[in-house]
């Protein structure tokens, strides 16, 4: 019977575009596959490692705008694009992380908020290289065997498979030495230490991996969208994010995909409430963490007190501030 | 000029360190990053917006009223939709991303009650001016700083020396012995956030005062760099709040004047963000022991 | 495992519920739907809401006169909350679903700018009433907008810094966003080119900056005898009266973002003898604009900004359109281009080629706390 119903789920997704959908519903399909991206690779970083981030739009800008200004500028094809803002978002994730994850819970969030911002702030100014607030039109759609993408359908594909490798390499993670380490140094990173394990090494790994993820999906929104400004990339969309992977469910990979796509898609359903929209949203964090708070998907008990150093009822030993 | 973007700077840098008092009030005893505390800033200017001019109240008692009513607001807000996680031991993550969720339910509240053009505001200040060496200071700008000064100085007294002071100082070292010692949690917490959101009005109103206009987006930055004023300070020490906020607001002027206006906040968090890393128990604060 | 089928099972149905609904048989004839897409909640929202105000008073005239040969219009409100992503998934939706006819929209260039393409290639009409970003009406020849550009207005003020004010030496603060961007350099070409010279040229961010006494302390050392603003009232409020906080005594001139009653509430007596360009001010004499500012003062209390008048013209336009072809899109894309000395509260309109409009602006200046003609 389950079998019969994960078919029938791979089928629809596979031939969605077929269903007789329409091209808006395609599109929102599109959209949640880019944060299913998004939601994925910063669960690796904040539910899985630990390190609860507000800077992951920044990676995801630095993503789409390496990627246009390399198509823009010096007519690299997409694909050439996207590598290079993979490798782009994955250095900066080095350079950011190594400094900023020795700190703990409240700092470094602090930390990646300000990040993110330095970054927007940048993009804006630096209007040379950016053409700040005036943004970059005409982005070029991707080309395979010659031919550019014509309408949603390549692109939905392209998506998938992005989508469905991001998820593959989270996987894998998890079930590694590396994904066996980081719940450790979750669960209690002192602990960890004292066992032979480097903390700061598995943190920046989980993080850059988190960075060069949410750059490909950069890549491929600012080649979807054709075009592209500093407003997309702000500290709203890294908590918008990160309110996806909490609703789903952190630590869990199936509630980083499901925090991802009804978060797409509820704003939509939700717009004949125009005017109260984001007033809904709003409660419905603040139901959701009364209700559910281990997300919708999450693991019972919740156990992730360590994020930031919340004392648990039955330890008795103290943890330092934050 | 020098003098006057210092003073530029120092006047910017009071109004921060002004919302940052009570920001650091609240993060040091309850550990908790109050994502709420830019939007109930600006719902405590609105609410005194109301009294003044709609209702048309005195100054002095819509000033006491409002930030009266945004401290029960506050309280009310602990209640509702904090206090149950406390209780269940939720991870801190929860509670802050239920901060953010109040956040916009507020700012959107507000928004859809009062529209979200911006207002002008109205002000006891009139362009009275002092002259400190050559340069021109309105009154405003030094009441300002005083009355930053006085209030730190008074929530500092508060916090040494009457009971709920100590209470308070109990909780924010280990809350469960404070439990055990007799102190009830619940009430400090709600306490604390009483005193957090009357002090977000306090500095919502006078900030508005100095700008002579409100809206409903002014909660955002203004939370945010009390939030870079507390940690750079010190997490937890009052006079850190003080003095983070008066550093950000220099540096943040000079930045603008003589570099380039459009990297002023950037400025502000890269300062923020290499203290941290050099010394993340801010300037004034205590290093902390990490114990197995 | 379960709970996993159980809320992807969830997804999926919404999904398809949400196909169906979208897909809404509408009966033709008898209803025309014009879509507004603006921001009606944000930091812009006030713009988006004065667009709807305006765009529903003229829809219930027209109505009330019979609507377009017997039918009436209907007005759908979308809000993209000035957000590209917003933007496009609305533009997606309406395309699709084609009981609409046209879009007026979007506020904001950035929301324009994204959603444009998708406009484009599904053929519907995008409308904006103010959208100045210089490359917007080349995305597509369905894209319109209803607004001088910047390209326009800059060099008019331009014009009217150095030979009308005769001023030559002038310092600039601009907001640092595209319309920002291209006022300045435009007014800067003009200026220059008309002999004057430019002290200092200083950005800041919108929405964020509050506080410009760094800046306006370094421009007063400069001793500029105009200083130039090019930003929306709420910003220049602030502006004004930091100015004159800091004892900064010079004359000031901004585009037509300024013509806001609101600039003379916040900035009060800092806004004296302010000079700014517009295409509307609620004074003007002319029949059709008192009119309608009577009847908009009549239905909401207030009187219109320049947003509702633009937009008020907007609705007008397009009806025309609709009134020579009908609803097929692409015959209301085409009429809509050829429309000349078209007669609205926002003075005389035509599209140019590239389905710009040029309108002449006069010049006014606040005088005792009202708007009045500038001498």
């Amino acid at each position: 019977m389950n079998k019969l119903v994960i078919l029938l789920l791979f089928l629809i997704i596979i031939l969605l575009p077929f269903l007789g959908i329409g091209d808006y519903i395609l599109r929102i399909a599109i959209m949640a596959g880019i944060y299913i991206i998004l939601a994925s690779s910063l669960n690796l970083v904040t539910g899985i490692a630990g390190q609860v981030s507000l800077g992951h739009a920044a990676f995801y800008g630095i993503g789409a705008y390496t990627s246009a200004l390399l198509s823009l500028k010096l007519g690299v094809s997409f694909w050439g694009a996207m590598v290079a803002a993979a490798l782009v978002a994955g250095v900066m994730g080095f350079v950011i992380g190594l400094p900023s994850l020795r700190l703990k819970g409240g700092y470094l969030v602090i930390t990646t908020l300000g990040f993110n911002e330095i970054v927007r702030l940048i993009l804006i100014n630096w209007d040379s290289l950016t053409r700040g607030p005036m943004g970059l039109p005409g982005i070029p759609a991707p080309s395979m065997f010659g031919r550019a993408f014509q309408s949603n359908v390549p692109y939905y594909y392209l998506i998938l498979a992005l989508a469905a490798i991001t998820l593959f390499i989270i996987y894998s993670i998890l079930n590694s030495r590396i994904g066996r380490n980081l719940l450790a140094i979750r669960e209690d990173d002192v602990a960890a230490e004292a066992m032979g394990i480097n903390p700061s090494r598995y943190k920046v790994t989980a993080f850059v991996i988190g960075a060069v993820l949410a750059g490909i999906a950069g890549s491929f929104y600012a080649h979807f969208v054709s075009y592209i400004d500093p407003q997309s990339f702000s500290f709203d969309e890294s908590v918008t994010i990160l309110s996806m992977v909490v609703l789903g469910g952190m630590g869990s990979m199936a509630g980083a995909i499901l925090g991802a796509v009804l978060m797409v898609a509820l704003p939509e359903l939700l717009r004949f409430l125009v005017q109260y929209r984001m007033l809904i949203y709003g409660l419905v964090l603040v139901v959701m963490m009364l209700v559910r708070p281990m997300g919708i998907l999450g693991k019972v008990p919740f156990d992730l007190n360590f994020v930031l150093g919340a004392k648990r009822p039955d330890r008795t030993r103290e943890r330092g501030a934050g | 000029m020098f003098l006057q973007q210092l003073v530029n700077g120092i006047t910017l840098g009071s109004t921060y360190a002004l919302t940052a008092i009570g920001y650091t009030l609240v993060f040091g005893i309850l550990e908790l990053i109050n994502f709420s505390h830019g939007s109930v800033y600006m719902a405590g200017a609105f609410i005194f917006y109301i009294l003044a001019t709609q209702l048309k109240m005195n100054f002095i008692a819509a000033f006491a009223l409002s930030a009266a009513m945004t401290g029960m607001l506050g309280l009310v807000l602990e209640k509702m939709a904090l206090k149950p996680l406390r209780k269940k031991g939720a991870a801190k993550i929860t509670a802050l991303i239920s901060t953010i969720g109040i956040s916009i339910i507020l700012q959107n509240g507000v928004m859809l009650l009062m529209g979200s053009e911006t207002k002008g505001f109205p002000s006891v200040f009139q362009g009275r001016y002092f002259n400190v060496f050559g340069t021109d200071v309105a009154f405003i700008q030094v009441f300002i700083l005083l009355f930053s000064l006085v209030l730190m100085l008074a929530l500092s007294y508060l916090i040494k020396s009457t009971r709920m002071g100590k209470a308070m100082r109990a909780t924010a070292q280990n809350s469960e012995a404070a439990a055990l010692m007799g102190i009830s949690i619940d009430s400090v917490v709600s306490f604390t956030f009483f005193l957090g959101s009357f002090m977000a009005a306090v500095s919502g109103i006078l900030v508005g005062m100095y700008y002579k206009s409100i809206d409903p987006g002014i909660g955002y930055l203004a939370g945010l760099k009390a939030f870079s004023a507390a940690v750079l300070g010190g997490i937890g020490v009052l006079p850190g709040a003080m003095l983070g906020g008066i550093l950000i607001g220099i540096s943040e002027i000079l930045a603008a004047g003589y570099i380039h206006p459009g990297y002023r906040d950037a400025v502000a968090f890269a300062i923020l963000i290499l203290m941290l890393i050099i010394k993340p128990g801010g300037l004034l604060g205590k290093p902390t022991q990490r114990k197995v | 495992m379960k709970r996993i089928f159980m809320s992807i099972v969830l997804v999926v149905i919404m999904l398809v519920t949400s196909a169906c609904s979208s897909r809404e048989a509408s009966a033709p004839g008898k209803e025309i739907y014009i879509a507004l897409a603006a921001p009606l909640t944000g930091d812009y929202a006030q713009y988006g809401e004065s667009f709807k105000k305006a765009i529903d008073l003229h829809v219930k005239a027209i109505n009330e006169k019979g609507g377009v040969k017997g039918a009436l219009i209907k007005i759908e409100a979308f809000d993209d909350k000035n957000d590209a992503k917003e933007a496009t998934n609305i533009a997606q939706k309406l395309v699709s679903d084609k009981k609409f006819v046209a879009v007026i929209g979007h506020f904001g260039s950035t929301p324009s700018m994204a959603a444009a393409p998708v406009y484009q290639k599904g053929g519907l009409v995008e409308f904006s009433p103010t959208s100045s970003h210089p490359e917007f009406t080349s995305q597509g020849i369905y894209m319109f907008r209803n607004v001088n550009t910047q390209a326009v207005e800059g060099p008019i003020l331009g014009e009217v810094a150095v030979n009308k004010l005769k001023k030559n030496k002038i310092a600039v603060i601009y907001i640092n966003n595209d319309w920002g961007l291209v006022t300045k350099d435009k007014f800067i070409e003009k200026a220059e080119a008309l002999g004057a010279s430019i002290v200092a040229s200083e950005p800041f961010i919108g929405g964020q900056t509050k506080d410009f006494t760094p800046t306006l302390t370094k421009i007063k050392e400069l001793e500029p005898d105009l200083l130039f603003i090019a930003a929306m009232y709420s910003d220049t409020g602030l502006i004004l009266q930091q100015a004159k906080q800091l004892k900064l005594e010079v004359p000031i001139l901004g585009p037509s973002s300024l013509n806001n009653a609101q600039l003379i509430t916040m900035a009060g007596e800092a806004a004296e003898g302010v000079y700014l360009t517009s295409n509307f001010f609620p004074e003007d004499p002319n029949s059709i604009v008192k009119g309608f500012v009577e009847e908009y003062k009549k239905a909401y209390g207030v009187e219109p900004d320049q947003f509702a008048a633009v937009a008020y013209d907007t609705l007008g336009m397009l009806v025309k359109a609709i009134e020579t072809a009908g609803t097929d899109r692409k015959a209301i894309r085409d009429a809509l281009a050829q429309i000349k000395d078209y007669e609205g509260v926002t003075g005389k309109t035509s599209f140019d080629e590239n389905r710009d409009v040029q309108k002449a602006m006069v010049t006014l200046q606040i005088r005792d706390g009202k708007f009045v003609l500038g001498d």
